[in-house]
């Protein structure tokens, strides 16, 4: 709720819809990263793909069929959830080995598309514009708002615990009386459905361009690292991640690409060693939160009762 | 005899890639009659209750439970059907401790779930007062308990459990003991336990003895108890060199 209320007054703080819109598209596609990585512990490094094929299943739709907007939209997340069914024999990998099988699967979508003359792959994708760019930015709070309302939902229903306890030991789950395949493919499913949304709104927003931008790894990988960084397993932590780290791109990223990498490259590094539960670990229950950060919390706290105790 | 069959295999036999582990085993549960498996590490004793569970597919004989036949089961199918199996290790370490019992309701009602958590409770005072931590802070005593109370939730009627001592101090082996008694005693669950530690025949109204992948022995606690040469032969008593306590890997 407090999510959407700020994505909705984004506009009258900061003025850039195409930034925002971004912006929420990248929310969408932390939180699909959220839901298969974070709850079912699948590192999905070519998550791209999905992404990628929501853009052209909506484009393609919208450029052979002439269909609307939300029927593209709804396309997109179809075509995603198809790829999603086809690779679903990858969730027998685990660890890399499924990681670098979705990176595999997502270059090999990138030279379909790239290739053949019905994608457009040689001259490049052009739409026609359908969204004003405010009714996009509309619909893409929407997309999150929803987004954020399934991963409320994978978070504290039943199936979230199936997935978490399938992330714990898959055997044991199986043990426990969980159907691990069946709520690992609806969780991967889902996911995908969600990167498709992600892709179409994102055709629907740039209308021209070529395969390459869809499926650059960046992508995934930015889509990671956000999630990481505000924190999987939440709700809140990836949007938190993705506002953080998307707006520094912004400023810094735009004009000096290397110092955004620089800066990019120490935060993983800080993440990794100091905040390995990402940025919402700080606020989680006190067995999740770092030591480090427990020490500082308490001593900060210690010398305000002090003076209580003194005399 | 008028006591019911829970489980029957015979000539089971299995294994691991071009490894084959257990040999032809004949193993009949009775209802209500607890059942020790007895068995050095690598005698085969995981491996068959794997393969009694659906972790591992039958090479050749058959398995009944409750007179159906069961190779072709999925292990969900099994559970579903009112078996329980009890891992070594079998907790959720990221969970906290109510999620796991809580994971294992999957499919139970909201009221029945609740129902069922009071009595796991109340049956384990401990895991109540530390319901809200999480599983992996427990101790290796408190983990094996709270895997015990996991097999249990769903009111099982034949619970299959790996070395309930594995790792516990005497003291702990004791008390896990005492808990599968009661367990017992309440009725209803019927324990085929696989061990290898002498305290646990206490419990056992069935011995069964697994050496090299093959059943050497099958018969009453007594009969066991009296055959000193089998006895003696298991636990490696008047021999010169012991063989049971020897850490294996399995």
């Amino acid at each position: 709720m407090i999510v959407a209320a700020v994505l909705g007054a984004g506009p009258t703080l900061y003025n850039n819809l195409a930034f925002l819109t971004t912006l929420a598209i990248y929310i969408l596609l932390a939180q699909g990263v959220n839901i298969v990585y974070g709850f079912t512990g699948y590192l999905p490094f070519g998550f791209v793909g999905f992404f990628g094929a929501g853009i052209y299943g909506s484009s393609l739709a919208i450029v052979y069929w002439h269909v609307g907007g939300y029927t593209a939209i709804g396309l997109g997340a179809l075509t995603s959830v198809v790829a999603a069914v086809v690779l679903s024999p990858l969730l027998r990998l685990s660890g890399a080995y499924f990681a670098l099988a979705t990176l595999a699967a997502s270059q090999a979508l990138y030279f379909i598309v790239a290739n053949e003359s019905w994608t457009f792959g040689e001259s490049g994708m052009s739409l026609p514009l359908i969204f004003s760019p405010t009714a996009l930015y509309v619909v893409a709070v929407v997309a999150v708002t929803v987004t954020l309302i399934v991963v409320f939902y994978v978070r504290d229903s039943h199936f979230g615990l199936s997935l978490r306890a399938i992330r714990s030991d898959a055997v044991s789950a199986a043990m426990a009386g969980v159907n691990v395949v069946r709520t690992r493919t609806i969780a991967w499913l889902v996911s995908a459905a969600i990167a498709g949304v992600a892709g179409a709104l994102w055709a629907l927003m740039t209308s021209a361009f070529y395969a390459e931008t869809p499926f650059d790894l960046t992508i995934s990988v930015y889509a990671i690292v956000f999630a990481l960084f505000g924190g999987v397993r939440t709700v809140v932590g990836p949007v938190v991640g993705t506002v953080v780290l998307y707006s520094l791109y912004q400023y810094i990223g735009i004009s000096n690409p290397q110092y955004f990498e620089l800066i990019y490259g120490l935060l993983i590094v800080v993440l990794v060693l100091f905040l390995p539960g990402g940025l919402s670990s700080l606020v989680g229950g006190r067995g999740d939160r770092p030591a480090w950060w427990n020490r500082l919390v308490r001593h900060r706290a210690a010398p305000e009762s002090a003076p209580e105790v003194a005399p | 005899m008028s006591e019911q069959t829970s489980l029957r295999a015979s000539g089971l036999s299995t294994g691991y890639g071009a490894l084959r582990v257990l040999w032809d085993v004949d193993l009949t549960v009775a209802q209500g009659r607890t059942t020790v498996l007895l068995g050095a590490n690598g005698a085969g004793k995981s491996t068959l209750l794997k393969a009694l569970i659906g972790l591992r597919p039958l090479w050749s004989g058959t398995l009944t439970y409750e007179d159906e036949s069961i190779a072709g089961w999925s292990p969900e199918r099994r559970i579903a059907a009112g078996m329980s199996y009890v891992s070594e290790t079998g907790i959720f370490a990221g969970l906290s401790v109510e999620d796991n019992l809580r994971v294992v309701a999957t499919g139970l009602r909201t009221a029945t779930l609740r129902q069922r958590l009071e009595r796991t409770y109340e049956q384990f005072p401990l895991l109540a007062s530390r319901r809200r931590e999480s599983a992996g802070a427990l101790s290796g005593g408190q983990r094996k308990l709270l895997s015990l109370a996991k097999g249990l939730v769903r009111d099982p009627r034949l619970l299959l459990m790996d070395e309930p001592s594995a790792g516990l101090s005497p003291l702990a082996v004791g008390e896990m003991v005492d808990t599968l008694a009661q367990v017992v005693a309440q009725g209803g669950v019927t324990l085929l336990l696989a061990e290898q530690n002498a305290r646990v025949l206490e419990l056992a109204d069935v011995v069964t003895i697994i050496g090299g992948g093959r059943v050497t022995f099958a018969g009453p606690v007594e009969e066991f108890r009296s055959t000193a040469d089998v006895a003696e032969q298991f636990f490696g008593l008047a021999r010169p060199a012991p063989s049971t306590g020897a850490p294996e890997e399995t």
